[in-house]
């Protein structure tokens, strides 16, 4: 790995705590990717059902303009359609079961020094290696 | 619009270029970071580093804050923790 290839994780990390940052100083609201989906769904209220819209269409907007401007990302899914939406399902129901994911736990929670954060994120980083090992090496799925 | 539609989505706006410029939106990238037993990436790790430093200051800068900047008129308070709508 090249000196050069860790200036984009760390950009890009510095964009994302940027917008959880802002979200939080101007709306008071945690920039949850999984929460503000349910918020979008109309799962949950959090009292204005327009900003989970507003943040989601953000994020799709965003990543379409820094794909044009910036770089063009390389993405590989190997898996089927079937077999991503039974996940997605998955992830959906275990990241509200859990009240966050990446971005509410992992980015916001820790930021605050959650103690239910660093173990949410603990758990699930966990629980996802141990997965992408048993399938990976134990089983021998390559996706 | 409402200035709190218009943060949210200059917020995704942000969340999304950075979602694409640390290649997260690439879903090998996440799991070349859990394969540890693999060719273990750790950019996911420079990722929520990077990420936890603005996120941070921000939580610093809130705690001085008695409201949020576009939510004043209610005074909410929607993190985990706080009950007092």
């Amino acid at each position: 790995m090249t000196e050069i290839s860790y200036l984009w994780p760390l950009t890009g990390g510095l964009l994302i705590g940027l917008s959880a940052g802002l979200y939080l100083l101007l709306n008071g609201r945690i920039a949850g990717i999984s929460g503000l989906t349910a918020a979008a769904a109309g799962l949950t209220h959090d009292g204005d059902s327009k900003l989970g819209p507003g943040f989601l269409a953000g994020i799709i907007a965003g990543a379409w303009l820094a794909a044009a401007l910036i770089r063009q990302p390389e993405i590989v899914i190997t898996s089927s359609t079937a077999l991503l939406i039974a996940a997605g399902l998955i992830v959906g129901y275990g990241t509200r079961l859990g009240s966050g994911c990446t971005s509410g736990h992992g980015v916001c929670g820790l930021a605050r020094l959650s103690r239910r954060s660093l173990a949410a994120t603990a758990i699930f980083m966990g629980v996802a290696g141990a997965t992408v090992f048993v399938t990976r090496h134990l089983i021998g799925v390559q996706p | 619009m409402t200035a709190r539609l218009l943060a949210a989505i200059v917020s995704g706006l942000i969340f999304g270029a950075g979602l694409l410029i640390s290649d997260l939106i690439n879903p090998g990238r996440s799991l070349a970071f859990l394969d540890v037993a693999g060719s273990w990436d750790p950019s996911l790790a420079f990722v929520i580093f990077a990420a936890l430093i603005p996120s941070a200051v921000a939580h610093i800068i809130r705690g001085r804050c008695s409201a949020p900047l576009l939510d004043s008129l209610s005074r909410r308070q929607r993190l985990p923790g706080y009950s007092a709508n």
